[in-house]
């Protein structure tokens, strides 16, 4: 232990940055660089940028989101400016001399430093690199069919204002420029990246921030092993003000619901599943909005916009942990999963890891945060089906361990604690001792520290294939 | 010349007319009632396949019938001639070889389902309908003879049960009662269709029972008769159990007793006048239909020969009645229950308080998928025993404040989850006449339900399982003497009959009819 503690003292390590989940586009996205359609509204922000060099002035933030559909890569820049300033307008000039936002992308993060670079000024002026192994080309690179809107589009140049407020950057990048390093084209649920988001430039208060920090010594955006991971997801991104509607319920329902969704006394728990209860958005909004008859239900007189943010909320906890970004350090929860969690020893994810335990490569989709939780630190009454643990001693003496796949009155299918299946006839079994306790520890809110449990939680919560919508 | 008259024997044997007199004998080598025989005891007499012989047993043919997704129809054999049914559909099949001889479809090909069998009299065979109908065809062909409305399909009423005839009478059940549609049993003239007479299971104001059910609760009550009863033909007594009260969860807005819900009925079959009834479970709040099939046995109890009602109810009570009076005899549980406390001497469930649908959902054992369910029992004359599926677990049951919607919606204010804590469970039992566990059966991984059971002269219990095994249990012992997989989950009670000096043993599985026989060398 006292190696690592050595080890982090002489290498600090940079601070990490959550990785980012692209959404699928839900419709169609117009670039206009005003980012009013509801993809971008719904779409999840990559979080507040790092200003890793400040020395001193405002601290302007960026609101960056990204998404994705079979074509093209979206990339939308809000950017908070008081001093809005460019006049580069020669393709692949200096823009970052400018207000100019940046995405460097590395599509093979095994092979981080191929990376393609993509600048552009608040006028419109974009300047494009293919940094990678294999380009010979010139210095500069030209993209095949990059579309996007600037708020001062194609203006020759534009100068500080007092009203300046905010510019947008609108960006859509086809993937098939990225083919030749990308695993997959278009990628697959889960493929991961590396990029990172940049913003530069101006002549007042001129910053740099990113998305994800670059580690010291460097100050340079051309850091690519600092470079943020990004996961594309097949889900869609849709993602209603869940916490304002939590606030709402809890403020207006809970007079009959019980408080965040719990039973109350005199209506059930909206979170729990129940084949009575409104499913769909539709459904729900209607219930809320206009009562269910016959019921102690009332119509509510919330305005429409509160009231569909309840209904988020309300489909927000009836969720799997994949809908939400979880807290934590996924990245030590990855550690502890394969190390001192000791979970890859039973349970797989994409491919690698035990077989005795369920495969966990999509739970985030299949299973709420909170079932995770539990899975983890409290003991279930009874193995669930399939993975019953047993004890047969066969007539001939042998002995086997392992989990039930199936059984009858007639026959035993063991996966053994040997990797291997035991097909066993009962007639040929002298004893089958049935373990109370599922192979599952229960302990690891005690095992494990609360940071490491909340980065294995934090890590589940990312595993997930394409999910049926 | 010789072989023409053999062919034209065959020939007549399999056109032969089902008269009143043979569904009253009901010939062994036949099957000619849902339940066997009018007393639905399940006792098949044939006895070629014995305890001794069970392990021989082979699968002799499969009829895949096209499109099922879960068959649920018992068969129905007549002189060789099977016929085996689903939602609108009669197969008719050669017993013998699984051969279709004609099929009979309806359009549309409705799935609402199950459909659980026919009945065949004089040359038709009669069909319950997904919209409420009752078919009429016409046995040699399948030619269609005449169909008359049961009820209102718009309103939401389907028919799955099979026909029960009792002389010129075809009696119909009907369903849902989970959907707020107060049920009826219906008899028809077996030869036009007309209806003769309609029983209805919620007294309407003015008739006895009516006070039962707070203000207008009566109105959308359910009550329906969704499974066949049994028969009496000495006491002319059609015997039948009654559904759930509606809406299933919540007692509160139909306060009382919700008469004949719950209940047994013996009614005259000429009439449908109610002759006397008995509630298994007074103003039900688990949906604990008590459709169960009573089984009429002639046995001494207490001393003295009696004419006795056997049952096994969804509330996990095993009960005995005289069925000429409706008298309770004796009752105690088949499984672990926490409603009642026992029963009382005239056999009312003394209720454990706080046993019932809340909000927040309470632990109620048996599970509202009950103690037993369709799954039919049988009655062992050599054993004196009672046999029965059982169903071992809780349920956390859970209430709301519904509302009546016409037109098929469901009625209900809630329902039930298994209990988390311990998996559900299914067995056979084996019951003396007193309600005490001879044998059991576990059926291992089994948790759901299977399929009833069917008791032959050969000492043997044969069970099927949700899991697709056809078991052969030693009816003395209840051990497994024999098996067989059948590839799919078994929903429909076996069922024996004879064709060629052959003793078979068949059922619906899943989506096939399979047909056993002892082991011949062919």
């Amino acid at each position: 232990m006292w190696i690592l503690v050595v080890l982090a003292a002489a290498f600090p390590l940079a601070a990490q940055v959550s990785p980012y989940r692209i959404e699928r586009a839900p419709s169609r996205i117009t670039l206009d660089a005003r980012l009013d359609e509801p993809a971008w509204r719904d779409a999840t922000p990559v979080g507040d940028f790092i200003f890793n060099w400040f020395e001193s002035g405002d601290r302007e933030q960026t609101d960056a989101r990204m998404l994705w559909d079979d074509d093209n890569l979206y990339v939308s820049w809000r950017c908070q400016d008081r001093h809005i300033s460019a006049q580069v307008t020669e393709r692949h000039g200096p823009v970052s001399r400018d207000d100019c936002v940046e995405i460097f992308i590395s599509p093979n993060p095994a092979k981080v430093r191929n990376y393609y670079t993509f600048e552009i000024n608040v006028i419109g002026t974009m300047l494009n690199r293919c940094r990678t192994d294999w380009w010979t080309g010139p210095p500069t690179w030209e993209p095949e069919g990059v579309q996007y809107r600037t708020t001062y589009h194609g203006r020759a140049r534009k100068d500080e204002s007092s009203d300046d407020r905010e510019w947008i950057v609108e960006l859509a990048i086809p993937l098939r420029n990225f083919a030749r390093d990308a695993a997959h084209m278009p990628p697959r649920d889960g493929d991961e990246w590396r990029l990172n988001l940049q913003r530069t430039g101006g002549i007042t208060n001129r910053q740099n921030s990113t998305w994800a920090p670059i580690a010291p010594p460097s100050k340079s955006f051309h850091t690519p092993e600092s470079f943020g991971r990004v996961i594309f997801s097949t889900q869609v991104a849709a993602a209603p003000n869940a916490e304002a509607g939590r606030k709402l319920y809890n403020a207006n329902c809970t007079a009959c619901h019980g408080l965040d969704g719990a039973a109350g006394d005199r209506a059930p728990a909206l979170g729990a599943q129940r084949r009575y209860l409104r499913r769909t958005e539709a459904e729900l909004f209607d219930a809320i909005k206009a009562g269910i008859a016959g019921t102690l239900m009332p119509a509510s007189p919330l305005p429409d916009s509160q009231v569909r943010e309840i209904v988020g909320y309300i489909r927000s906890i009836r969720a799997t942990a994949i809908d939400f970004a979880a807290p934590g350090d996924a990245a030590l929860g990855r550690e502890v999963f394969a190390g001192k969690g000791n979970c890859a020893a039973c349970h797989m994810i994409g491919g690698r890891g035990g077989i005795i335990g369920p495969d966990l490569s999509n739970i985030a989709a299949e299973r709420k945060y909170e079932d995770l939780r539990a899975a983890l630190t409290v003991a279930k009454p009874v193995p669930p089906r399939g993975f019953q643990p047993v004890r047969v001693t066969l007539r001939d003496g042998r002995r086997v361990r392992g989990v039930i796949k199936n059984e009858n009155n007639f026959s035993l299918q063991v996966l053994g604690t040997d990797d291997k299946l035991h097909l066993i006839d009962r007639s040929q079994a002298a004893s089958v001792e049935y373990e109370k306790q599922s192979l599952m520890p229960a302990d690891y809110g005690k095992k494990l520290t609360p940071a490491e449990l909340t980065g294995v939680l934090a890590y589940l919560s990312t595993q997930s294939r394409r999910r049926a919508e | 010349m010789k072989t023409l008259c053999l062919a034209v024997a065959a020939a007549a044997l399999a056109q032969s007319q089902v008269t009143y007199d043979h569904l009253l004998r009901a010939d062994p080598k036949n099957w000619l009632h849902y339940s066997g025989q009018y007393h639905a005891q399940r006792h098949s007499l044939l006895k070629q396949v014995t305890t001794a012989n069970a392990h021989q047993l082979s699968a002799k043919w499969i009829y895949h019938v096209d499109g099922a997704r879960r068959l649920e129809s018992v068969p129905i054999v007549v002189d060789g001639v099977m016929y085996v049914s689903q939602p609108n559909e009669v197969h008719a099949l050669d017993a013998a070889t699984g051969r279709l001889i004609w099929e009979y479809r309806r359009q549309p090909a409705l799935q609402k389902g199950p459909n659980r069998g026919v009945a065949v009299y004089g040359h038709r065979v009669y069909m319950g309908t997904p919209d409420a109908h009752l078919v009429a065809l016409d046995a040699r062909n399948g030619s269609l003879l005449w169909e008359v409305e049961i009820a209102k399909a718009s309103d939401g009423y389907w028919s799955p049960a099979a026909p029960l005839v009792i002389k010129d009478k075809v009696i119909m059940g009907i369903a849902p009662g989970d959907h707020g549609l107060n049920g009826f049993l219906d008899a028809y003239d077996a030869t036009t269709g007309e209806r003769l007479w309609r029983w209805h299971s919620i007294p309407r104001p003015g008739e006895p029972g009516n006070e039962t059910w707070a203000g207008d609760s009566w109105k959308t009550a359910g009550g329906d008769t969704w499974l066949t009863g049994s028969y009496d033909p000495e006491l002319n007594l059609l015997y039948w159990g009654i559904g759930n009260p509606a809406p299933d969860f919540d007692g509160d807005v139909r306060k009382g007793d919700n008469l004949f819900t719950e209940s047994v009925v013996a009614l005259d079959a000429n009439t449908g006048k109610l002759r006397w009834y008995f509630q298994f479970t007074p103003h039900d709040v688990h949906d604990w239909d008590s459709v169960e099939i009573p089984v009429l046995v002639d046995a001494p109890f207490n001393g003295r020969p009696r004419k006795l009602m056997l049952h096994g109810d969804r509330n996990g009570f095993y009960y005995v009645l005289d069925r000429v009076t409706g008298e309770f005899l004796h009752g105690s549980p088949f499984v672990q229950q926490n409603w009642a406390k026992g029963l009382d001497p005239k056999g009312r469930p003394i209720r454990v308080p706080g046993v019932i649908p809340s909000f927040q959902g309470t632990k109620t054992c048996p599970a509202t998928s009950g103690a037993t369910n369709w799954m039919s029992p049988a009655y062992n004359p050599d054993t004196g025993w009672f046999y029965l599926v059982a169903q071992e677990g809780c349920g956390i049951n859970t209430k709301s404040r519904d509302t009546f919607r016409p037109g098929g919606n469901a009625y209900m204010a809630t329902g039930y989850i298994e209990s988390p804590e311990e998996p559900w469970q299914m067995y056979v039992r084996a019951l003396d006449l007193k309600g005490k566990l001879q044998w059991e059966y576990k059926q291992i991984n089994s948790r759901r339900y299977g399929a009833g059971v069917l008791s032959t002269a050969g000492g043997l219990i044969f069970v099927g399982d949700d899991q697709g095994f056809l078991t052969a249990l030693d009816a003395k012992t209840g051990k497994a003497l024999w098996h067989f997989n059948t590839g799919r989950q078994i929903s429909g009670q076996p069922i024996s009959y004879e064709v060629n000096g052959h003793q078979f043993l068949a059922l619906t599985a899943g989506v096939n009819v399979v047909a056993f026989a002892l082991f011949d060398g062919k």
